[in-house]
Order: structure tokens, then sequence, then C-alpha cells
């Protein structure tokens, strides 16, 4: 099995979104988790111009490249939303560290 | 316990990754033969640009509205209504000031050809908003107080400039029997111009009001604890 170029840009992007994943899940720090959540939207953006590249040939699909330059507002918007709260939880005196969820 | 399970998850989820990327159908061209079957009708030469302000403008109209809701999110976490007692942190450093004084013009000509590229080439409304709020962080940065200085009519309308503009361009073809979104052809290029020079304005203005909102300002005491 031979892998395309499009496939390894694919394939890294699938990497970055489960590093994401996994930094959402298992850390307890809120700015930790923000930074995941970024690292989980770069994969994504990452897969969408990936694939939009498959045809060689042809000029890639604009669909997925207008999807991602929309994504990437609003992703700027929801980390500085998040960045917000958070520096108000720390603020509040709430801290920034969460406590871990049992089951 | 839980973390184990976690990584048993997401290593299980990585490899349904790794299986579904192997077998991608390898010729898939995706929208793009509809796009380019449109393309004369759109009122632009570039598809990226007809895709976001054409055929698919309800993204980018919401995309605006999700703008609006963060500012309004960020602000209303710190419980004010605008930016008026945002003060930036005096710097008086020349060096930065003659600099920024040489160098906002030139991103302001530059966001402008930015703006304009968006009709043919990659560029557009996205593009050139995101460089005129990074002219707007630089002047915050030197210690000017950048747009927390417009009058609050002004900085409230130019938040929602760009929602608006995609609302009128909404509602206005229902009224001529055409569907929501559906620019008259003829002056679809027209329309689009106009709405991405609102949306400009209006991402540069909410991504430097942004900013600015989440800066720590030392002065003031942090906001008041709820009693637990």
């Amino acid at each position: 099995m031979t892998w395309e170029a499009y496939q390894i840009y694919a394939l890294s992007a699938g990497a970055l979104f489960c590093i994401g994943l996994r930094g959402v899940l298992n850390s307890r720090e809120v700015l930790r988790k923000i930074i995941a959540v970024n690292i989980m939207g770069g994969g994504v953006f990452l897969l969408l111009v990936s694939i939009a590249r498959r045809n060689a040939l042809e000029s890639p699909d604009p669909v997925p490249h207008a999807m991602v330059l929309t994504g990437i507002v609003v992703a700027i918007s929801a980390t500085a939303l998040a960045i917000g709260f958070a520096r108000q939880l720390a603020a509040a005196g709430g801290g920034v560290t969460l406590e871990e969820d049992e089951g | 316990m839980a973390r184990g399970i976690n990584a048993i998850m997401v290593l299980a989820l990585a490899l349904a990754l790794l299986w579904a990327i192997g077998n991608l159908p390898a010729s898939g061209s995706g929208m793009s033969e509809a796009v380019a079957a449109q393309m004369e009708r759109s009122g632009v030469e570039h598809p990226v640009t007809a895709v976001l302000l054409n055929f698919r403008g309800y993204d980018t109209w919401l995309e605006l509205g999700v703008l609006i809701l963060a500012i309004l999110g960020v602000l209303g976490a710190r419980q004010e209504s605008d930016l008026a007692t945002a003060e930036p942190v005096s710097r008086n450093n020349p060096v930065l000031v003659a600099m920024l004084r040489w160098m906002f013009p030139v991103l302001l000509v530059f966001a402008g050809y930015l703006l304009w590229r968006g009709k043919f080439a990659a560029g557009g409304a996205f593009q050139a908003g995101v460089l005129l709020a990074a002219g707007a962080v630089l002047l915050w940065l030197v210690g000017f107080r950048s747009v927390a200085a417009l009058p609050r009519a002004a900085w409230a309308a130019g938040l929602s400039l760009g929602f608006m503009a995609f609302l009128v361009a909404a509602v206005y073809p229902l009224g001529r029997n055409a569907a929501l979104l559906q620019y008259p052809e003829a002056a679809a290029g027209t329309w689009i111009l106009v709405i991405e020079t609102a949306a400009m304005i209006s991402i540069a203005l909410t991504l430097a009001s942004l900013f600015i909102a989440l800066q720590p300002r030392p002065d003031r005491p942090p906001a008041e604890t709820p009693a637990p």
C-alpha cells in the first residue's frame, strides 16, 4: 500500500486530533484543556485542507477551504471566550485546576 | 483508572482514523465541479470567496454572529458592557511609537489590498480583518487606547456591521421572490464587495476588542467573589 501526499497530511491531522483529545480528557488545568482543544481544531483544519487536495492535478476543492477559514475565526472567538471564563474563574478564587472526576 | 480508559479510547480512535484515511477514495473531487459549474453566477472569480460569500453565505453570516457572542460573553464574564474602563499600560517607548507610525499606514493599505484581492485570488474579508485587528492590537500594546477609544455607539455599530449587512442581503431577496441570501445575479459582485467590507470591519473590531477585553487590569480589584 502506497501513501499519497494528502494521506500523509491527513494522518498527521488525525494524530494532532488524538493528541489534542488526550490532552482534553487527561489534563486538569483549564489552560491546558483550552490549548488541547485548539490542537484538536488544528487537526480538523489540516484534515479538511488535505482531503480537499486529493486530485493532485486539479485545483483544490474550495468548499473545505471556505469551511476552514470560517472555522479559524470561530476557533479564535471560542478560545477568547474560554480564556475570559478561565480568567474570571481564577479571579473569583476558583483556581484554574479542576478536581479529578470520579467515575 | 479513568486516565487508562481515556488512553485506550484515544488509541482506538487513532486506529479508526488510520483505517479511514487509508481507505479514502483516491480521486474524490468533492464539491469542486459543482462550484466550478456555478462560478459564472457567483459575482467573483475566486472559488473560495464564491463559496464563503455566496454559495454558503450563511456559514459566514452565522460566524459573524459567533464573533459578536464571543465579545459579549467575554465582557459579560467581566461584568462590563463595553471597553470604557480599559486602559493600556503606558510604555512611553519612542522606538515602538515611531515604528508604528510607519507600519500602521502600511497595514491599512495592505488590508485594503487583501480585501480587493479576494475577488480573484486568496484574500478577502477574513485576511484583511485579521490584519486590521493586528494593527489595532499593536496600537494598544504601544500605549494608545486603540478601539477602546471609539465612542460606544460607533463601537457597537462596528461590531454588528457585518452581521447586519448579511441580514440585509439575506432578507432583501425574499421580497423579490428569490431564496434567502440569493443576491440579484447581475449585481452579485457589488453585493459581495459591500458585505465583505462590512465583515472586515466587524472582524477587525471584534478580534481587537477580544484582545483588549482579555487584558488584566491590575489597578482594579478582582470581581466580587460570590459568597460560597
